[in-house]
């Protein structure tokens, strides 16, 4: 059972009171198949169809548009990683908006997590 | 007026510049994750299962190398530079994954000049701030973008060109319930300033688009799946834009009006059963239909849009595109046929 992420009212300085400055502990995808047990089940949820690394999130796959993939299919894969405990970093609408398939989408995830 | 509004982009740029919160102990997290790779990579070998036994040493390898991938830059060609960047090319705001068209046309037998044609919008989005709730329901606020839009042509008739300069931010909810028919509403607020091609009329003001997801009702996603005839999907827009007019001649399509209101609607069918007999990566039709109401003036202009895409690759596309109508800034009457190749990155 994954972790929930902990939020606090305030940043570790007190002074901005918002999410984006909140401390996570116990992130649970420490491995690249963690974040894909924990992003294609949501995303298959959302939008009825079996995901996998070759799955494509526009034509041919999820059959997203452009503006759905950018902020609804982001902001799915964002809640399901958070709700494993981990805060991304730098993973945005634009990156999600490059991402050709669901493998795509769990190299960039990855790569915000593991980063320095 | 044309140094004044890009030096006002440039002053906002600077509010771009934040950085996310990290993870509270990135290194904790890493030395984690280490062990767990180590520990997939032994569990891979045991069960013989070779492309979990390259994954987990991937990963471990990169993880162990970070510090030093960090320090190099990782670009391999322009491309790849300018997308980390934060560069795109498209055709349009909304056509991310449409390439920006280029084309050109010559008639040979009247030896007439060639004509060329540009259609493409790249923008600039530099690494995020992103504002967001998380809780029931999830909302966002984007990154501040740049952008440009070109729709262009060499031709001597100009009712067509545009140039578009936004500095846009976009918010979008999403609703827990994935039976739900609303699934969020997405608005994107520009300030913006849309002139003809030689920059002799301005208009320079705000723009907001609303739109909502739903994937019940086929706004945003494809009726379907790749057994079927055909997909189908859609798009429904309001918007409003509030601006004046700075011109050094008089607009001739543009009466007098500092509010317009808009609605514009979009939809895409989806050639399914032809994509296995020809091997292409996409064949869609579409029409984009536009309609603005200039309130001051109490006129209406519609303009459509319609075409075939296809596309032979992830990059490379072929287009045909029909337009009719009145589009902004100078809502002259247009009516035109294009073709031609498309590039995406």
């Amino acid at each position: 059972m994954p972790k929930k992420a902990s939020f606090t009212a305030f940043s570790s300085h007190g002074i901005l009171p918002h999410p984006l400055f909140a401390r996570v502990e116990g992130c649970t995808l420490t491995t690249k198949d963690k974040v894909r047990q924990c992003i294609y089940p949501a995303i298959a949820a959302r939008y009825g169809k079996p995901v996998t690394d070759k799955t494509k999130l526009g034509n041919g796959g999820l059959g997203l548009d452009d503006i759905t993939i950018r902020t609804d299919l982001y902001a799915t894969t964002v809640i399901a990683v958070h709700n494993a405990g981990c805060k991304l970093r730098s993973f945005s609408p634009d990156d999600i908006a490059q991402c050709k398939t669901a493998g795509d989408i769990t190299d960039g995830i990855w790569a915000d997590l593991s980063a320095a | 007026m044309k140094v004044l509004v890009p030096t006002i982009i440039l002053a906002l740029c600077p509010l771009t510049l934040f950085s996310q919160g990290a993870n509270a102990s990135s290194k904790e997290f890493r030395n984690r994750a280490e062990q767990a790779a180590r520990q997939e990579l032994a569990d891979a070998i045991k069960k013989q299962d070779w492309a979990k036994v390259k994954e987990a040493a991937d990963e471990l390898q990169q993880l162990q190398g970070v510090d030093k991938a960090a320090a190099k830059p990782a670009e391999t060609n322009l491309f790849d530079m300018l997308k980390r960047s934060g560069f795109s090319l498209s055709r349009s705001p909304d056509e991310e994954k449409k390439g920006a068209l280029f084309a050109f046309t010559q008639d040979r037998r009247a030896n007439t000049d060639a004509v060329f044609n540009a259609d493409f919008y790249l923008k600039w989005q530099p690494k995020p701030v992103l504002f967001q709730q998380i809780y029931d329901k999830y909302a966002v606020f984007d990154t501040l973008a740049i952008s440009v839009q070109g729709v262009l042509t060499s031709a001597d008739d100009k009712a067509t060109d545009a140039w578009r300069f936004r500095l846009e931010n976009t918010f979008f909810t999403r609703t827990a319930d994935n039976n739900a028919w609303f699934d969020g509403l997405v608005a994107t607020l520009s300030a913006k300033d849309e002139s003809d091609r030689d920059f002799r009329s301005d208009r320079i003001g705000a723009e907001l688009w609303l739109t909502f997801n739903s994937r019940k009702a086929y706004i945003g996603q494809y009726s379907g799946d790749e057994n079927s005839l055909f997909q189908f999907r859609w798009r429904p827009y309001v918007g409003i834009d509030v601006g004046g007019t700075v011109s050094d001649e008089p607009l001739p399509g543009t009466p007098t009006s500092n509010t317009w209101l808009m609605a514009r609607g979009r939809a895409d069918l989806r050639f399914t059963f032809l994509l296995k007999a020809l091997h292409f990566s996409d064949f869609t039709a579409y029409i984009d239909n536009k309609y603005v109401y200039l309130c001051e003036a109490d006129k209406s202009r519609n303009y459509l849009d319609t075409g075939l895409d296809l596309e032979f690759n992830d990059n490379v596309g072929f287009t045909l595109q029909y337009t009719i109508g009145e589009d902004s800034p100078k809502f002259v009457r247009e009516q035109m046929f294009k073709g031609g190749l498309t590039v995406k990155f």
